[in-house]
């Protein structure tokens, strides 16, 4: 009779005790499953948090001020342009996920009347425009500042398409989807009175009405005129300026934002960032953004530092109770080894069966603890990670709108920590089995009388 | 042609010096050997050397002209002997069926039927068998092994006197039906008459 036969045997003929070592090694199992999943699971979690939360750098050009002769004069306002956009996303290697370029000017139209500001007038009644590439990245939108109530956001490829606000809708009856026309516009004083610089109008642009938001900021202040009323701002595309003659194709005024994957990656992105020397670096400031990050990264860490806890917890653990288990269950049955050493079995065949006894066992029990882990991970992961997920906030930068179950076992890791099960068990045996190895037949036949 | 033979067999254990004081003899198959002694005389001692469960301190054990200690004890326990005990010692979670067939390839139901148990007693669970039973499973075993050698140790000491009885018939058969060499080490005079040959072990020297 062979070792599987005896092995199949043995725990067909012994319930009770295949039963009990049957559970504990899916309590071990389930226990093992869950810590390492946890800790997997946390390492996924702060790869992808980071990559939704990511980081955020922005190169901002600003005018330099001179104080010459007791007058302060301001130079011209710096410029940023395409070729230096590629080359900071070519240094980031990969890295910037989304970026954004902003350019300002002024819009007016016939069909459009903006809400008067203060000493508003037939010639400065305009408003002011902020060219983007994404509306969704700008600042007033991913803080949640302004929210938009109806169609959608600029997107990059978009020509002569705007967002306005609901006042401005509700003051000229527009909505989604309406084409009005804009011309440029330029706004300065003379004689106290506002004006526009632009009176010959050579510029027009047929526009689509693609959305409109709403703002919830502070008031503006009495003497702000007509085109400072945060009511009259329109975004645009990053054409409209160009076409209205008012920006040159690939210039930028405005701050550009660099959205990247991984906020740990900022700093040296940022070395890298600062040696272009397209980049008029006096005139310009390279600010950096991982605030969100930061906050959340603590959490990670103490989650995963606890995984850590629990898995040396749980091994040290389970083996030990699995030793005391297995030596107790192998001296008991000391009799058993004599008889089949005395049946001329050696003791490598003995031992192999109860290594092979306690493997069947051992995937008895993992396989129910993998399914039952397979069916609960995504509430456990809920219960973890939701909270966090939840509080990253940028919406517009993430990836999916759903959690991700970060818990749940696959086969790979499933698998090796399956293995090591199968080494520690083997491991045991040996240990407890050690005195069948150290003893003579004769003083183990001794012992069973 | 003597299977088994041993010279000068010396042991001591912790406790017990000079157990056994240089003893030899020569064993052949077809007879059934008896060794009498008191307790405590190395009477199982000398069983266990010939089995291949112990080592001396001195001296040799050839089987077939081949001393065990070089062609390796586990592989004469495995090939050259079966042991008969006291207690029986089967495995409780096989059936009497099973028990046999760790020492065989060979059906068990034939063996155990010519030992007086039936189907359905072979296929029970061991444990449910009466001592008697039991020991004829026990023989069962030790006859399914192709071994040559029996070594059976007080194979009759747990039997009342009419299962004794048969099974000391049983190991006669075995000795001269099956051209066995058994060995019974054993405080019965009974058992002993039906013996071919008698050694006595007293004070560690064994005498006929």
């Amino acid at each position: 009779m062979g070792v599987c036969r005896r092995a199949a045997l043995y725990l067909a003929r012994k319930k009770g005790k295949a039963i009990l070592l049957f559970l504990i090694f899916f309590l071990v199992s389930t226990l093992l499953l869950t810590c390492f999943s946890i800790l997997n699971g946390t390492g996924q979690a702060a790869r992808n948090l980071r990559s939704n939360i990511g980081a955020a750098f922005y190169i901002r050009p600003y005018a330099q001020l001179t104080l010459e002769d007791g007058v302060l004069s301001e130079g011209a306002t710096p410029v940023i342009s395409q070729q230096s956009i590629d080359q900071v996303i070519d240094a980031a290697q990969g890295q910037v996920k989304a970026y954004n370029t902003e350019h300002y000017g002024y819009a007016r139209s016939e069909q459009l009347h903006f809400l008067p500001g203060a000493g508003d007038n037939e010639a400065s009644n305009m408003g002011q425009v902020t060219a983007v590439r994404d509306s969704g990245l700008t600042d007033v939108f991913l803080n949640e500042e302004c929210t938009l109530l109806a169609g959608r956001h600029i997107r990059t490829e978009d020509e002569n398409k705007i967002l306005i606000s609901a006042e401005l809708a509700a003051e000229n009856n527009l909505e989604v989807g309406d084409v009005i026309s804009l011309t440029h516009a330029g706004l300065d004083q003379q004689d106290g009175k506002y004006i526009d610089t632009i009176p010959e109008k050579t510029a027009f642009a047929k526009v689509e009405i693609v959305g409109i938001f709403q703002c919830n900021r502070a008031a503006d202040s009495a003497d702000s005129p007509t085109a400072g009323k945060a009511a009259n701002h329109i975004y645009s595309d990053s054409h409209l300026l160009v076409n209205l003659q008012e920006q040159h194709e690939g210039i930028y005024k405005g701050e550009i934002a660099f959205y990247i994957t991984d906020p740990l990656e900022l700093d040296t992105l940022l070395e890298r960032v600062k040696v272009i020397d397209s980049i008029d670096w006096d005139n310009h400031i390279l600010r950096e953004n991982d605030f969100q990050y930061k906050q959340i990264a603590g959490q990670l860490d103490d989650l995963q530092n606890l995984a850590v806890a629990l898995i040396v917890i749980a091994s040290v653990f389970s083996i030990v109770i699995l030793m005391l288990i297995l030596v107790m269950r192998i001296r008991g049955r000391i009799h058993e080894a004599g008889i089949y050493l005395s049946a001329g079995k050696s003791k490598t065949e003995i031992i192999c069966q109860f290594t092979l006894e306690a493997w069947i066992l051992l995937f008895a029990g993992f396989l129910p603890a993998f399914l039952l882990w397979l069916i609960c991970s995504d509430t456990v992961n809920g219960f973890l990670f939701g909270a966090l997920i939840q509080g990253t906030g940028t919406a517009a930068l993430q990836t999916g709108g759903s959690t991700p179950n970060y818990l749940q076992p696959d086969l790979l890791h499933s698998g090796i920590l399956f293995a090591g099960e199968l080494v520690a068990v083997l491991l045991t045996v040996l240990a407890a089995s050690s005195m069948i190895l150290r003893l003579k037949p004769k003083e183990i036949l001794t012992r069973m009388s | 042609m003597s299977i088994l033979e041993f010279s000068d067999l010396k042991y001591s254990y912790e406790g017990k010096q000079n157990v056994l004081r240089g003893i030899s003899g020569k064993m052949e198959q077809g007879k059934l050997y008896a060794i009498l002694g008191p307790s405590g005389c190395g009477k199982t001692t000398l069983l266990s050397l010939l089995g291949g469960l112990d080592s001396p301190d001195s001296g040799r054990i050839l089987f077939d002209g081949i001393d065990i200690a070089a062609s390796g004890l586990a592989d004469h326990r495995r090939n050259h002997v079966s042991f008969i005990f006291q207690a029986y010692n089967l495995i409780d979670y096989l059936t009497p069926a099973e028990n046999v067939s760790l020492t065989s390839k060979l059906p068990p139901l034939p063996i155990l039927e010519c030992l007086g148990l039936t189907k359905e007693e072979a296929k029970r669970n061991v444990l449910k068998l009466s001592g008697g039973q039991q020991q004829r499973v026990a023989i069962a075993r030790a006859l399914a092994s192709e071994a040559p050698i029996i070594l059976a140790d007080e194979p009759t000491g747990n039997l009342d006197e009419d299962t004794a009885r048969d099974i000391t018939e049983i190991l006669k058969e075995s000795a001269h039906g099956m051209n066995k060499c058994v060995v019974v080490v054993t405080h019965s005079n009974e058992l002993a008459k039906q013996a071919d040959v008698v050694l006595r072990l007293k004070k560690g020297k064994l005498s006929m």
